[in-house]
């Protein structure tokens, strides 16, 4: 299969010399619409204007854009999204705070008491 | 040259490594990881600091999977080992530990799904590179987060993470069997479906199953959950007792092994009434008899250490396929050994101190370095010649 990697970039990416533009992506979400669609994004290489796949640091930079607080709290977390690509394939985005959550409290003798709670919730 | 002693070498050397077992690595993010609190190493955890017990650990659960599943394409997994909020003392609030999950899923459309992949159904990140042989993506395959307050005194009173590597936490929080946990879910041991509404994820308008999904049948129904209507699937969540797992694998070699938990032959899911968000269906059912490692509730009575039990099923039933020492129920006691050849240890984690932090791509401690081995072949076949040629 022809793999057009797709990445997210974020502003500093974009300042730091790449071009980022935006394509279609699917409306999906997980029962409901999706509120705000995120653009699937293109990297293009500012010396030669084509698409390319990201160096290891470019792609280490942008896991970390992905981890800045201020950014999540910037994109709803809870839709899933979809991406159809070049090649047909389609890519479920999930949002970290869909996962499920591992939780525990102290049980009063010694131990915890362990549960899984909903995603989400740092604590409750 | 002596070719029974060559033989005899490269037969070790093939017995040792899984063949094609799935290379595990590890980008540790942000400060937890490097922490520089000075600590004793503690069941069999060599690490003098904590940021650097935190790194072994996690390593050594991430192999703990490596060496049962196969995959050509690497499992990047993002960890980090922030300093979250603490709920409380006995009976007040919970606090969060540690979650995981696949990244993304992958969907293939009709004729252009790769052999053993189901046109139509998502795939979480990790197994879709290993059925595509092919990175289908440059992000990382399974995002995990635990929280570094944990070893703060004034969060769980006297309980810590504990980071030993022999199944010993006594009152501790295992971290290890966590990690493994966390690390199965972000594997493909979870349902994308939303447990409330009984809806699918959607694309192009069309609703779509994951593959966990695919394989969870309502007996009060005597039905697969993608054949269900909505509404059909949220009762089903609660269905006590009435929702099993229906995969091959898991029917034919692992219920066999339980003497509770199972209804008509086959593994029942969790699905308590109320819905446990969180909990329900995304887990074995808490009747398993003996317990599993993918209850929803820790239990004393299992450690990964002796393999990753009914996971071992799940996995292969959604597709993964095992490496030769591993089975279903997977009960291999094969673990990786920190500072073994083949394992360099581990090394610290950038961005250290930083807010983010960076990432560091590790290699898999307990993987066979492919030039370590050449290295070795040679060796042997010049101890061989040295032999032969003394005669």
């Amino acid at each position: 299969m022809g793999i057009q990697r797709s990445v997210r970039l974020s502003g500093q990416i974009l300042a730091s010399g790449l071009l980022a533009c935006g394509l279609t992506a699917l409306p999906a979400a997980l029962a409901g619409p999706a509120s705000g669609q995120a653009g699937m994004k293109i990297m293009i290489d500012p010396e030669t204007g084509q698409p390319r796949a990201p160096t290891d640091e470019e792609r280490r930079a942008m896991r970390q854009q992905r981890d800045n607080p201020a950014l999540k709290k910037a994109a709803p977390e809870a839709t899933m999204r979809s991406h159809r690509r070049d090649d047909g394939v389609i890519r479920l985005e999930v949002p970290a705070s869909r996962y499920p959550r591992l939780q525990a409290r102290p049980n009063g003798k010694g131990g915890v008491e362990m549960r899984h709670g909903p995603a989400g919730d740092a604590h409750e | 040259m002596n070719r029974g002693t060559l033989a005899a070498g490269l037969l070790v050397w093939a017995a040792s490594a899984p063949v094609g077992a799935a290379n595990i690595e590890l980008e540790f993010m942000g400060p937890g990881y490097n922490d520089t609190t000075a600590v004793a190493p503690v069941g069999g955890n060599p690490g003098t600091t904590r940021g650097e017990q935190r790194r072994i650990a996690t390593q050594f659960a991430a192999d703990i999977l490596g060496q049962r599943l196969v995959s050509t394409i690497d499992i990047v997994i993002q960890a980090a080992f922030p300093p979250e909020s603490c709920g409380g003392g006995p009976g007040e609030g919970f606090t969060t530990i540690g979650s995981a999950g696949p990244t993304n899923f992958f969907l293939f459309l009709p004729g252009d799904a790769p052999a053993g992949v189901t046109p139509n159904v998502f795939y979480p990140q990790a197994l879709a590179n290993a059925l595509a042989n092919e990175d289908l993506d440059p992000s990382a395959e399974i995002d995990a987060r635990f929280n570094a307050s944990i070893d703060r005194a004034d969060c769980l009173g006297d309980i810590d993470w504990y980071y030993g590597l022999d199944g010993e936490p006594g009152n501790d929080i295992s971290f290890i069997e966590v990690a493994v946990h966390e690390f199965i879910h972000g594997l493909g041991f979870l349902t994308l479906t939303n447990l409330e509404t009984g809806a699918l994820p959607t694309t192009g308008g069309q609703p779509r199953p994951d593959v966990f999904a695919t394989r969870i049948r309502d007996l009060s129904e005597n039905q697969l959950w993608p054949a269900l209507t909505n509404a059909q699937r949220a009762n089903s969540a609660t269905n006590d007792g009435n929702v099993v797992w229906d995969g091959p694998s898991a029917t034919s070699t692992g219920a066999p092994t339980l003497s509770g938990g199972t209804n008509q032959g086959r593994i029942q899911l969790y699905a308590p009434d109320p819905l446990e968000d969180g909990s329900s269906v995304s887990h074995w059912d808490t009747a398993l008899l003996p317990n599993a490692l993918m209850e929803p509730f820790a239990t004393a009575d299992v450690s990964a250490l002796g393999g990753i039990g009914l996971s071992a099923c799940v996995l292969q039933d959604i597709g993964w396929q095992l490496t030769g020492g591993a089975g279903c129920p997977d009960n291999s006691t094969t673990t990786p050994t920190p500072g073994t050849p083949g394992n360099p240890g581990v090394a610290p984690a950038s961005g250290g101190g930083g807010g983010g932090g960076g990432g560091c791509a590790l290699g898999r401690p307990g993987a066979a370095d492919p030039l370590l081995w050449l290295m070795g072949g040679l060796a042997l076949i010049g101890v061989a010649r040295r032999r032969a040629a003394s005669r």
